[in-house]
């Protein structure tokens, strides 16, 4: 446990270097660095991804319920996310915020390291796994796609209120940006849907009934499902654009993260094994 | 080094001088050949653009031939007296010559500093003179590193940092706002000179889709022709301002062209879609309230200027940071060179060394009453008369590198070239 400890501390410091070299580029003062820090995202997040696989073996349970498993592998799904869209298309800037994000993540999670925690055992197995892997790539997926709409913001009042400066040079343009909005959103609305069907699924399997409906963390998740519907209609539908559509996206991140975190404040949870170490539903 | 630059610029020369200098690229070979004529031997490369006209040399003394090479460029104008010339014209020489060669391709001595663009024709210069075979071991190797100092300049300082033209600014605000500048439709309201360069510097980046709006729409069509776009009927303007992703307006009216309250219709028809306004006429076309309509994104001339004033001060800022890229570049530049000549004249000193006691021995030893020496005897003879050559020259050696340390070799060259007379063996050869 302890060697597993040490290696993620390996590499969640891989991820402070790349945040600390992506802002450094974003800054201007290495205007380089950024393919290099994400790089250093790629490797820290490979050497993080396998702690998490000798920790589920370790507790022969599917990670991802305790503090530490959660953070980590939203951040993952979030690297993952936009390690892939880098390889399609490459968009300067975006590291900048996404990987002192990603950090942050993992900042929050490392001292919930050694907390063991896990589904109930009638709910261990593989369609559980289908479940928490689609919600976190939907989750990861969203994130990217509301980053880049904090970056429109940005780069929109840059534009607006004429501030030229070194953050306005290396960020990319809005349409590039509107762009990975629209295209994103979409395929976290298809994952976070799959999520939820597999769901109700396990909850049919559980003999659960009206008090799945009303927990908290099935609520919340449901206005974060139907804020992405409204979002990929005014894109599929209505075509609409720009600022507007960019504050949809931080709006729907802010739920994201209420339905994923600040749900375990305010309410108990029938998800309540899910040990965020934060409120209610947490030890 | 034997290295030497003549020529005028706009910080010696009105344009109306400048002009008279001015190579044509077409004219640059003839003009060379004519140059070589009268020097024969020489390397030259001949740098012609709207603000300098400059004639690199090797193996001419550009000092005392200026009053030539002037006339040559100016074309046997007989309109200049000599001491007129005299204050137009500046002559660099050795040293001197390469730190301006440097200077010139990193854009430090452009008007605009760091435009990048006299680096370009500072190239097509080279390679025009390397076709009419006119450069060789000297200027060859010169330019090709004043080529790498220039690249270094321009990559590890912010001399080029931020656009400082209108027609460059516009089209850097739009690859802000759009990716992609194929797909946009650029409209251009007003046929001003500012806005049609700014249109080629759009069209340069991608953009293909241009609609031409003037009140005159002969003239409109005229512009449309020569771009490529479609002339469009003034009155037409707001029914195709939704279709417009870049709007350039420069008309000479002396009222608002184009209303917030259109700009709001056609970014509502747009779904969102943003707009970039640029507005380069004095007094203004566009609506100042349609700046703040959502998505719509609008530059007055004063904008861009100011924005060019503060790229300006930033590139001069960068500045003294080139100059000491520049200045290791010379001092690479002088140490290749002076490192070269330092070898030349130890092998010509080796030489003579060898001349001299070889023709020496050889009239000793034929001496009759040595005629019965034995050849081990001989051997030794040779053997000292050697070692007595080598001593002699071993302290005049060790000063001369010195000396190539020093930077002084060039000094020293010139005595030792008169004292042992190799200049005038290498006539005789």
């Amino acid at each position: 446990m302890d060697r597993e400890f040490i290696v993620s501390i390996f590499g969640v410091g891989c991820y402070v270097v790349a945040s600390l070299l992506a802002m450094a580029s974003l800054l201007g003062y290495r205007p380089k660095g950024e393919r290099a820090a994400i790089t250093l995202m790629i490797f820290g997040a490979v050497i993080l991804a396998g702690v998490l696989v000798l920790r589920g073996a370790g507790f022969t349970a599917i990670p991802g319920f305790n503090r530490f498993d959660a953070m980590t592998l939203y951040a993952l799904a979030l690297s993952g996310a936009y390690g892939i869209w880098s390889v399609y298309r490459y968009t300067r800037g975006i590291a900048g915020i996404l990987i002192p994000y990603a950090t942050l993540l993992l900042l929050c999670g490392i001292s919930a390291f050694k907390q063991e925690a896990g589904a109930p055992a009638q709910l261990q197995g593989a369609v559980m796994m289908l479940h928490v892997a689609t919600a976190y790539a939907a989750f990861g997926v969203f994130t990217l796609a509301s980053i880049s709409a904090v970056i429109y913001l940005m780069q929109d009042s840059n534009l607006k209120n004429k501030r030229f400066g070194v953050v306005w040079e290396r960020l990319p343009s809005l349409e590039s940006l509107d762009h990975i909005m629209s295209r994103l959103v979409g395929v976290a609305f298809l994952l976070l849907t799959v999520s939820i069907v597999i769901g109700f699924m396990l909850v049919c399997e559980l003999g659960g009934g009206d008090e799945w409906v009303r927990d908290p963390k099935v609520v919340a998740t449901a206005i974060l499902w139907i804020l992405l519907a409204v979002f990929v209609h005014l894109r599929a539908s209505s075509d609409r654009h720009g600022r507007g559509i960019a504050l949809v996206a931080v709006f729907g991140l802010g739920c994201l993260l209420f339905a994923f975190m600040g749900v375990h404040l305010v309410a108990p949870s029938l998800h309540a094994f899910i040990q965020m170490g934060l409120g209610a539903g947490g030890p | 080094m034997n290295v030497g630059v003549i020529g005028i610029s706009y910080h010696t020369a009105p344009v109306e001088v400048r002009e008279q200098a001015s190579v044509r690229p077409g004219e640059v070979p003839s003009m060379l050949q004519r140059i070589r004529a009268q020097f024969p031997g020489s390397e030259l490369v001949l740098v012609s653009t709207c603000n300098r006209t400059e004639l690199y040399t090797a193996g001419i003394d550009v000092n005392a031939d200026k009053h030539r090479l002037f006339q040559i460029l100016l074309k046997g104008d007989e309109h200049f007296r000599a001491d007129e010339l005299e204050k137009h014209f500046y002559v660099k020489s050795d040293l001197g010559a390469v730190e301006h060669m440097l200077s010139v391709a990193s854009s430090l001595d452009a008007m605009v500093v760091g435009e990048s663009e006299i680096l370009g024709q500072v190239k097509q210069a080279v390679g025009i003179a390397d076709e009419a075979g006119m450069t060789g071991k000297v200027l060859q190797p010169l330019f090709q590193r004043a080529f790498k100092t220039a690249k270094r300049v321009h990559s590890e300082t912010d001399i080029c940092r931020g656009r400082v033209s209108v027609s460059s600014l516009a089209v850097e605000f739009a690859e802000k706002v759009f990716d992609d500048l194929s797909t946009k439709t650029v409209m251009i309201v007003g046929a001003g000179e500012t806005a049609e360069l700014a249109l080629k510097s759009l069209m340069d980046r991608g953009a293909k889709d241009v609609l031409v709006l003037n009140r005159s729409h002969g003239r409109g069509q005229d512009l449309a022709d020569k771009l490529g776009g479609r002339a469009i009927q003034f009155d037409l303007l707001e029914d195709y301002l939704a279709r417009a992703d870049i709007v350039i307006s420069s008309t000479s009216a002396p009222h608002l062209v184009i209303h917030a309250a259109a700009v709001q219709r056609a970014i509502e028809a747009r779904r969102g879609k943003p707009m970039l306004m640029v507005d380069i006429a004095v007094p203004r076309d566009i609506d100042p309230a349609a700046a703040q309509i959502k998505n719509v994104y609008v530059y007055s001339i004063d904008d861009l200027q100011l924005i060019a004033a503060e790229n300006i001060t930033k590139r001069r800022e960068a500045v003294e940071q080139a100059w000491i890229i520049v200045r290791q570049g010379l001092a690479e530049i002088s140490e290749h060179f002076e490192s070269g000549g330092l070898r030349e004249v130890l092998r010509k000193f080796d030489e003579h060394g060898r001349e001299v006691c070889e023709s020496a021995l050889q009239r000793t030893l034929a001496k009759e009453r040595l005629a019965g020496l034995p050849e081990p005897s001989r051997e030794e003879i040779r053997e000292l008369a050697r070692k007595i050559v080598a001593k002699m020259l071993a302290e005049p050696r060790e000063a001369l590198k010195r000396a190539s340390k020093n930077g002084e070799l060039d000094n020293y060259v010139r005595i030792v070239n008169d004292l042992f007379g190799f200049d005038r063996k290498d006539s005789k050869k």
